[in-house]
């Protein structure tokens, strides 16, 4: 069943919100973009279509925000729920070439942040195979693993 | 048997849910009921005559009243029935409006239930048997805990009256937090100034024996007859022959070396001290935990200490006292300790010397502080001040819930007050909510902002340092923007918490807490001063946060109970009590264990259990674990409780 924002809020226990803004003050994610995750739960709160907004996506959910809150909001539970939402109401934000492109290089490679260059070169200094035995190394698994994604919301998203 | 039912509508409380009209004709059949009526408001008084003028004309032998929780009325009309003759106990009350008018919606059910329960009532009320009253003397002498201000207040207050007080502190002075404060909100009194002359008429007072270094040790007994253990610790000092001269501080080898409680280990003392100069009793006190003598048994050649004292006071053969008192009632004014912030990391109180909590900052605004007053941390003169609101209150990650209801205005204060010695400071204040509510502080939450105190709503989320400088991190949630102040100081509005005291005294009091840990008052509204054990009451911030002038409040309000109970020589101990069939009972002592209250007393010689009835508290736990049956509640017997059960299934 789908969760409304309603609930969300509710199971995140973002009622008791105060609005005091140490999630904001602490979060790492806000100090370079307009993440302001006190907004979030207080439009959250207030029933407003929240998870259609495009800072939701700008969460690295590192859960300072959460372990912080003296209210204990679940605040980064509640931003993964609106994301969901989202996803199932086929709502993608405007600025999400970051989630498309890691949407296109799951179904490509099998992992959201494939091997770069770089890594692949660390791995050779330490003595380890320039590419691990994952799933990208399997042609066949690959395959199988597409075929799951197939028809999934999601893909559309990211442009597949 | 003649039973008279009274079934009220509580305005239209009850009425609008509960179809009364079929209520009493169901009752009215039957056969033990005599007389059954209803009317608008049973609690008036044309309520009470109609219910006195039956018993008088019709000769009822019982009255059930069907209205509202018996914790609301059931004195009321307890009273009302015996002014017109019957014994009080044979009065009965059927809750149908908290446990079924304001609780259902559907009225047919209602009504059925509210049938029910009369029935239920009536049922038992036939059973209930005429209780008396026993008479208890009462001792004309009062404990008082805690010498801040609330107990001061509370002592002089009992003792103005006429009685006789113990008045009973932990640390070598009376005075309490309050002592520790520079000027207090929102008036700026200077608090030293308003305190002390207090202070010196508790000392002086007639009435009131003054036990400072004391504890209380045990306290036994019930309302009208407490009997207290009082442990006066050793001074190491005679204090009838110091006079407070203070050679012997100055004398001391360790003179500047011990952190000083009193100065929240900002300023220093010696093992030998006055925890601040206006210290009453002013009478020096050697700390055993420190004192080379009392530690080592050898001080240089000899202790410097006596050297310096005249009047050869020292003693270092002194030993604690037990002091035994009887008393009438007790006021538990045990006062609150200051959240310690060590535990909210992200602002590193402990790492840096310039975080600092609000009781800190009060001492050194204080005179006879460690900076003598000028606003100096770490010998540098802060100007770019940051002040952090709720540390430790409205916080449930650290278990304090609640709002401590002065940081708000102890922080707009101390705000003012650094403005006033740092007119160039910028001084900055990350609040949650502005909370001003006392009289004349949303107007002093003005004046400092004309002052040039800046005030921006969201907390401050970390403290951090770079470069040697503190930066301060928040969000403006009225601008919705994050962004971060450099720090000279940082200052955390921490909040209260519950003395360390209050553990052993509600221990020992039996008294109940609430869910913030402060001590529970026996009604939020209607009881605030008295707790549920008789004779026992509280003063100030012991039962929950409390600024100065609730504080003195509370603890007239406090004296003037104790003084109602005082004032008479006997009191009348509650009849719904739990007695013991002695030729039944075994011995098994499991009731004893059971008892919240200590009202058991096994007597060894017959091995049968006894309960003393002043203390007894009518809980019934005893009552319902006896194995054997041999414990049997007043006024809640088993054959009163299984008619009542009976009616309704």
């Amino acid at each position: 069943m789908e969760k409304t924002t309603e609930l969300i809020v509710k199971e995140g226990n973002g009622f008791a919100c105060i609005q005091c803004g140490r999630c904001t003050g602490s979060c790492p994610s806000g100090r370079e973009c307009g993440l302001r995750t006190r907004r979030i739960v207080h439009m959250a709160k207030l029933g407003m279509e929240v998870y259609k907004c495009d800072e939701l996506w700008d969460c690295t959910t590192c859960f300072t925000c959460q372990e912080r809150c003296p209210k204990e909001v679940k605040i980064t539970d509640i931003i993964i729920e609106l994301r969901t939402l989202a996803v199932k109401n086929s709502f993608y934000p405007t600025m999400a070439d970051v989630p498309k492109i890691i949407i296109q290089n799951l179904y490509r490679t099998g992992n959201g942040q494939p091997l770069s260059p770089e890594v692949s070169k660390l791995r050779s200094i330490i003595g380890l195979d320039k590419e691990p035995n994952d799933i990208a190394k399997n042609k066949a698994a690959l395959a199988d693993f597409q075929k799951l994604l197939d028809g999934l919301p999601l893909m559309r998203w990211g442009g597949i | 048997m003649k039973i008279g039912v009274y079934v009220c509508h509580c305005g239209v409380n009850i009425s609008n849910t509960v179809d009364v009209q079929k209520v009493i004709s169901e009752v009215s059949a039957l056969p033990t009921v005599a007389v059954c009526r209803d009317y608008q408001y049973m609690c008036s008084d044309p309520g009470q005559e109609m219910i006195a003028k039956d018993i008088r004309e019709l000769g009822l032998d019982r009255v059930v009243v069907a209205a509202c929780s018996p914790r609301m009325h059931e004195p009321t009309f307890r009273g009302a029935v015996e002014a017109a003759g019957m014994n009080p106990y044979c009065f009965e009350m059927a809750n149908i409006r908290e446990q079924c008018s304001w609780v259902h919606e559907d009225k047919e059910q209602a009504t059925r239930k509210a049938a029910d329960l009369v029935k239920s009532s009536v049922a038992r009320a036939a059973l209930l048997e005429p209780l008396n009253s026993t008479e208890v003397p009462v001792t004309h002498a009062a404990l008082v805990i805690g010498g801040g201000i609330a107990g001061i207040q509370t002592a002089l207050d009992i003792a103005n009256s006429g009685y006789p007080v113990y008045l009973v502190e932990k640390d070598p002075s009376i005075g309490g937090h309050m002592a520790q404060f520079d000027k207090t909100f929102p008036t700026l009194d200077c608090a030293a100034c308003i305190l002390t002359p207090k202070m010196v008429d508790v000392a002086r007072h007639p009435n009131i024996e003054l036990l400072t270094y004391s504890e209380v040790e045990s306290i036994e007994g019930s309302v009208g007859n407490f009997h207290v253990r009082i442990r006066k610790k050793p001074r190491y000092v005679n204090v009838s022959l110091c006079t407070g001269c203070g050679s012997c501080a100055t004398a001391c080898r360790l003179v500047g070396r011990i952190p000083s409680e009193f100065d929240m280990g900002l300023g220093k003392r010696g093992a030998i001290y006055v925890p601040f100069p206006q210290a009453v009793p002013l009478r020096y006190t050697i700390d055993p935990e420190k004192c080379l003598m009392l530690k080592h048994g050898k001080c240089g050649t000899s202790p410097k200490c006596v050297d310096a004292c005249d009047r050869d006071a020292i003693d270092f053969s002194m030993t604690e006292e037990i002091l035994e008192v009887d008393v009438g009632a007790i006021v538990v004014a045990t006062g609150y300790k200051e959240f310690d912030p060590t535990i909210k990391r992200e602002y590193k109180y402990g790492t840096f010397k310039n975080v600092m909590t609000g009781l800190e900052l009060e001492r050194i605004f204080a005179p006879s502080g460690p900076t003598g007053g000028k606003a100096l941390i770490n010998g540098k003169v802060p100007k770019k001040i940051v002040f952090v609101s709720c540390v430790g209150s409205r916080d449930k990650r650290i278990g304090n819930p609640y709002c401590s209801r002065v940081c708000c205005m102890y922080i707009a204060k101390q705000a003012h007050l650094l403005k006033e010695k740092i007119p160039d400071a910028d001084i900055t204040v990350m609040y949650t909510d502005m909370r001003a509510f006392g009289k004349g502080y949303e107007e002093f939450y003005e004046r400092v902002q004309k002052e040039g105190i800046k005030y921006r709503r969201g907390n401050a989320a970390e403290v951090y340092e770079e470069d040697g400088v503190l930066h301060v991190r928040a969000e403006d949630t009225l601008m919705g923007e994050p962004y971060e102040l450099e720090a000279d100081l940082v200052v955390l509005g921490t909040g209260l918490e519950p003395s360390d005291a209050a553990d052993a005294i509600g221990h020992m009091l039996h008294l109940s807490r609430s869910a913030d840990k402060f001590f529970l008052e026996a009604h939020p509204k209607l009881r605030p001063v008295d707790t549920v054990i008789d004779g026992v009451f509280l003063a100030g911030a012991a039962q929950g946060p409390k600024d100065i002038p609730d504080t003195v409040a509370q603890a007239s309000g406090a004296a003037s109970h104790v003084v109602n109970l005082l004032s008479k020589d006997v009191i009348l101990a509650e009849p719904i009590v739990a007695e013991v069939n002695t030729d039944v009972c075994a011995g098994c002592r499991i009731c004893e264990i059971l008892c919240p209250y200590d009202a058991h007393a096994f007597d060894e010689e017959r091995n049968v259990m006894t309960i003393n009835k002043a203390i007894c508290k009518g809980c019934g736990s005893c009552a319902a674990a006896c194995p054997s049956g041999a414990i049997a509640m007043n006024h809640f017997r088993d054959s009163q409780i299984v008619a009542q059960i009976l009616e309704v299934i």
